[in-house]
């Protein structure tokens, strides 16, 4: 990677948010870390699908919580499980990574049904159809409380993801004195942005990368020239659907249980949030703007009450929050590009 | 076989009660340069809309190259080979000129996800094809210095040069050109106008919308003249000159 002025604020943010969770926390500093990192990184990953979406596409998808939901209980509900109020372990299932596989597909399956009657709509009118979407699969999984748990949710199911771990992360957690079973989904997640990254380089400027980007900035010229937009755009909403699929399975296993809570309109804020900060376009924005935004959130209560001294939590609460939205606006005035996006393909135009 | 490129019927389209298109009968030949003049409002722009299918037409018929293309959709009339650009130039701004002509020649074969996804040498040969092919005709409308540069950068004329790169690179039947020199210097006009009489040498009909008469007069084969989506006349240019119609509802008179 080449040392550009970028770069150097981008990994120097980061060396910061670290720094500041040892300076800031004097119990456990490196528990807080990696919980801290398998968040980034799962929401690094539902933040690169995104971006193929809108960075790359130009397709405004608010119902991307949908998208991980849809892959997260496919995969769960797939394997071994406890699901709903009387919580009865299902024993059998599928092997792991088939299930992973399966969810996938299923969240591909899902943009596919939802894109082929939205997708030839144009920019806030996709924004629009897509939020109703994703409610609309919250409230069915809610009620569906048979196969899906309902607002019970659905447990017991970390185990086949757990054996799976390589036996020296147990001794490497022993000694960090960090909880074992977090350790692996942040490994696992940052294995699999890495792996992203590599493919998405490879796709970016390649032919279909290209085709995308030129959809993204005007179909008219693409129909005319003899490309089927539509496809392309099922396509790039197929691509990114999955990759938030897989996002959803970990952040589930992270979690150790699966509500359907997890996936409310919120979460698509975060992940936009996340996308926008780290450079909409850019293939390791994402990271950047993940590592950032889950610091921003964990350490600014922290600040908060070193700040407010005589504050309570509610009200610490409530300061943490303006602090983070203090944050990412002076962030966007200083970069409104995000942090690794280019300023020729600014698509978030703030002035 | 029909020495026609476009042969059209009975098109009609209205908006409400407005009559944008009635055209009885129009046919164009190949390999000549024809012209579409008229008042604005004429039903020009809306009447490229319809036989490119970016606009669905109410009625008739439409045959390319004696195949029928009335109720096809745009992109796959382009694919046969009839090729448009627009009014409001649209370049892909955010991409650079090179990515521009790149995307317009590219097969569809080669844009595949998973022929992207694989990288093989014969890929980046086809790519390494496709970016000859692009420094050529880039150096045709002498846009070479500016390869690198992004489409946004670019001057309106020159943004006129990139989309005329771009749809020639595609070696279409037809061309259709909407107002290809609206905005643009003399000295420009001339270089796009005899890289239009270029294209035709090469085989290429060209029917293009347009404002500025000199030009029309002086490179047209054939003119058809639209007032209120209706063909009222259609001929040489000596003959659209003097046509008592056209001079009272477009040219106007200057003698007067």
């Amino acid at each position: 990677m080449k040392v550009s002025r970028k770069n150097i604020i981008g990994l120097s943010l980061i060396v910061f948010s670290i720094l500041s969770i040892y300076l800031l926390n004097d119990e456990g500093p490196t528990r807080i870390l990696v919980n801290l990192l398998a968040f980034a990184g799962i929401y690094a990953i539902s933040a690169i699908g995104l971006n193929i979406h809108f960075g790359w596409t130009g397709l405004i998808n608010f119902g991307h919580a949908a998208f991980m939901g849809v892959g997260a209980y496919t995969t769960i509900l797939l394997i071994p499980h406890a699901a709903g109020r009387e919580g009865s372990i299902n024993e059998d299932g599928l092997p792991l990574f088939v299930a992973i596989i399966l969810g996938l597909l299923a969240s591909a399956i899902f943009g596919l049904i939802i894109g082929l009657p939205a997708i030839r709509l144009r920019g806030d009118y996709l924004a629009i159809v897509t939020i109703a979407s994703s409610e609309i699969f919250r409230l069915v999984v809610r009620d569906q409380e048979d196969l899906t748990g309902g607002v019970y949710g659905v447990i017991s199911f970390s185990d086949v993801f757990q054996e799976i771990r390589p036996k020296f992360l147990e001794e490497l957690a022993l000694r960090l004195d960090v909880s074992v079973g977090q350790l692996w989904v942040a490994s696992f997640s940052w294995i699999v942005v890495i792996l992203l990254i590599c493919i998405l380089k490879r796709l970016q400027n390649s032919p279909w990368g290209r085709a995308l980007r030129a959809v993204r900035e005007d179909e008219d010229a693409v129909r005319a020239l003899g490309k089927n937009a539509v496809w392309l755009k099922l396509q790039s909403f197929m691509l990114g659907a999955s990759i938030a699929g897989l996002s959803g399975i970990l952040l589930a296993f992270n979690y150790g249980t699966l509500q359907v809570e997890m996936f409310v309109p919120l979460l698509t804020f975060y992940i936009w949030a996340i996308m926008i900060l780290g450079g909409v376009g850019s293939i390791s924005g994402p990271i950047f703007g993940s590592i950032l935004f889950w610091a921003f959130i964990s350490e600014t209560d922290q600040l908060a009450s070193i700040i407010f001294e005589n504050a309570d939590g509610q009200q610490i609460a409530g300061v943490r929050f303006m602090l983070v939205g203090v944050l990412i606006i002076a962030l966007m005035i200083l970069r409104p590009s995000g942090i690794m996006g280019k300023k020729e393909e600014l698509l978030l135009d703030v002035k | 076989m029909s020495n026609n490129i476009i042969e059209i019927k009975n098109l009609k389209k209205s908006f409400g009660g407005l009559k944008a298109v009635d055209i009885e009968n129009l046919n164009f030949e190949k390999n000549k340069i024809i012209s579409l003049i008229g008042p604005n409002g004429a039903g020009k722009t809306t009447f490229f809309d319809l036989i490119t299918g970016f606009t669905k037409q109410d009625s008739g018929n439409t045959l390319f190259n004696g195949k029928n293309i009335s109720n096809l959709e745009s992109y796959k009339i382009s694919r046969l080979g009839m090729v448009r650009t627009f009014q409001l130039t649209k370049v892909f701004d955010r991409m650079t000129v090179n990515e521009n002509i790149l995307f317009s020649v590219s097969s569809l074969k080669n844009d595949r996800f998973f022929s992207s996804l694989f990288k093989s040498s014969l890929k980046s040969k086809i790519e390494k094809e496709l970016n000859e092919k692009t420094n050529e005709v880039l150096n045709m409308v002498n846009l070479y210095h500016m390869k690198d540069s992004y489409a946004r950068e670019l001057s309106g004329g020159q943004k006129k040069l990139l989309e005329l790169a771009r749809v020639i690179i595609q070696k279409p039947k037809l061309l259709l050109l909407d107002e290809p020199l609206a905005g643009v210097n003399p000295k420009l006009s001339e270089d796009i106008l005899s890289l239009i009489n270029t294209f035709v040498k090469e085989g290429v009909s060209v029917l293009m919308v347009e404002h500025n008469i000199s030009a029309v007069m002086k490179v047209s084969d054939h003119i058809v003249v639209l007032a209120e989506g209706s063909v009222i006349a259609e001929g040489s240019s000596d003959e659209i000159r003097t046509n008592e119609n056209v001079v009272s509802a477009y040219l106007g008179r200057s003698n007067e």
